[in-house]
């Protein structure tokens, strides 16, 4: 598929400022491509340096069908490997998070340290070179305790990102934060409508009622005269505080401070603080959200007193895992400072009424009915960024030249 | 079937001493078959003559227990001592604070003690 007409047809088919055509969405062959071509080959952010406390500490998991772990090693390195063994190829460790001294593959019991090296293998012959047969690492970078991973072998640059996360998320101490809830949601819809979906507020005002208490849902550019002073006043108190707002931006990621509605300080249901000892301690965690998104499939929000991750992995054409988890400071206790079900409510209600958005936008898109329609450029600016870098980044996969599209930011 | 596999079968199906059924409440204990360890949650208990060790007894007794390596690299036979004393040649598949709790890895154990394990 990836070198065929067919195929540069369908890019080139694509209409600026629209969706796309609707094999992007169903295809199989397509889905394959974007394993291959995005999945396999972009950064991706899996969790927290928190979620790996000790040596041995891991998270395993698989991006579209390949099994990986992230660990911490023994000298306190967070270290990524394919999850297959170098033997015939078993999945070493099960998918989820836990903690082993040795990786050992549950087939013949071949056994790697925490380095990735193969330290037993019984029954081989003397000229086995055990050296030769190391776990192959991942690519992973983590800034100021978020872990970014990429499968492929020539990762794209990560450096400028790195200098415009850090003194960004920095002041949330997220290496000493620690997991409070997190959960799987399965949706069954292309893995890019559950993007196009979480890139863009047009839906907000009416499909998330809860959210848009807090957050600003407001689906038309209205800076009137009060939105503008509130906005000065916002970005005048954060710098007080050291805090950059940006924005700043890359052709894959994007990151901004913004505040809140008025007077909300949270993303909880009334949004007032929702645990007791807040990450960034400044002005009673009343600080907006800070987002940071990267394609081809994560934001987070992090907020005065909590952080939400949101990354979906593809597992198959029509079908999504969403992975949310919830950060907060590593001395709050549940039941005390916080508790999870009020903790996770806000994101948990909006995580499901999308899921729903999105296969209800997948029914229709296998339709008949379906022609590609027009994104509004103001409401839907950060789905247009998304399907603008998948169509570039796609064309450069598939040999086709850059459509030069306009609205790219 | 090669020598060594030859070996593995006759060490792993050889049933010298039958296997006592206890009750898990009673103490494991010694007599002239070696020093006894009560393995859990099978509640069996078995003898571990001099120079055994506790992985190397069990499967003399019949007990199913999972090994690989049998030199404390893979960790396959690990198992939790609830009471006991033993002492541990190699240790390299659990961390220091696995050993505090009370891990072992039964190739690599011999009881100096009347021991209690559960296998994990």
């Amino acid at each position: 598929m990836r070198g065929t007409q067919e195929f540069r047809n369908l890019l080139n088919e694509r209409r600026p400022g629209h969706s796309l055509p609707r094999p992007f969405y169903t295809d199989p062959d397509i889905y394959a491509l974007d394993v291959e071509a995005v999945f396999n080959a972009c950064w991706l952010m899996i969790g927290f340096s928190a979620e790996l406390p000790k040596p041995g500490s891991y998270l395993a998991m698989t991006i579209a069908r390949t099994p990986i772990i992230v660990l911490r090693d023994r000298g306190g390195a967070i270290r990524g490997f394919f999850n297959s063994c170098r033997h015939r190829g078993a999945q070493i460790c099960p998918d989820g998070s836990g903690r082993a001294a040795k990786l050992v593959c549950p087939y013949h019991q071949w056994t790697y340290d925490l380095e990735g090296r193969l330290q037993h293998a019984g029954q081989m012959p003397e000229n086995f070179r055990a050296d030769d047969h190391s776990l192959r690492p991942i690519h992973v970078e983590v800034v100021a305790g978020v872990i970014y991973i990429c499968l492929g072998e020539t990762p794209p640059d990560f450096a400028p990102f790195r200098r415009a996360l850090e003194p960004m998320v920095k002041p949330y101490n997220f290496e000493n934060a620690k997991l409070a809830h997190q959960y799987v949601l399965v949706e069954k819809a292309n893995w890019k409508l559950v993007m196009e979906n979480g890139r863009e507020c047009y839906h907000c005002a009416a499909n998330h009622p809860e959210l848009g208490i807090t957050f600003p849902v407001g689906i038309t550019e209205k800076f009137g005269a009060e939105e503008t002073v509130r906005a000065q006043n916002y970005c005048m108190r954060m710098a007080k505080h050291g805090l950059e707002v940006g924005p700043d931006d890359g052709s894959w990621w994007q990151i901004a401070r913004f505040p809140l509605n008025e007077g909300m300080i949270t993303m909880s249901p009334d949004g007032q603080p929702i645990v007791k000892k807040p990450m960034l301690d400044v002005d009673g965690g009343d600080v907006g959200s800070l987002r940071f998104a990267i394609e081809p499939h994560n934001f987070c929000h992090a907020l005065g007193d909590f952080t939400f991750m949101f990354s979906i992995f593809p597992v198959g054409v029509e079908e999504t895992h969403l992975i949310a988890k919830w950060l907060v400071h590593k001395d709050a206790v549940e039941g005390v400072d916080y508790d999870v079900p009020s903790l996770i409510k806000t994101w948990d209600m909006t995580n499901r009424q999308d899921r729903d958005l999105s296969e209800n936008n997948q029914r229709g898109v296998n339709g008949l009915g379906y022609v590609p329609g027009p994104y509004s450029p103001t409401a839907e600016g950060f789905v247009l960024r998304f399907v603008n870098w998948y169509c570039e980044h796609m064309r450069a996969f598939a040999g086709v030249p850059s459509a030069n599209i306009a609205e790219v930011a | 079937m090669t020598e060594s596999m030859r070996t593995d079968m006759c060490t792993d199906i050889g049933l010298e001493a039958p296997v006592a059924d206890v009750e898990d409440g009673a103490p494991a204990d010694s007599s002239e078959a070696g020093i006894g360890v009560r393995i859990l949650p099978q509640g069996v208990e078995i003898f571990v003559r001099p120079g055994e060790t506790i992985l190397e007894a069990g499967l003399r007794s019949g007990v199913a227990l999972a090994s690989s390596c049998r030199e404390g690299m893979c960790g396959t036979c690990r198992m939790r001592k609830i009471s006991g004393e033993v002492e541990m040649r190699e240790q390299s598949a659990l961390f220091d604070d696995e050993i505090e709790a009370g891990d072992i890895l039964a190739c690599c154990s011999r009881p100096l003690t009347p021991v209690i394990v559960e296998c994990a």
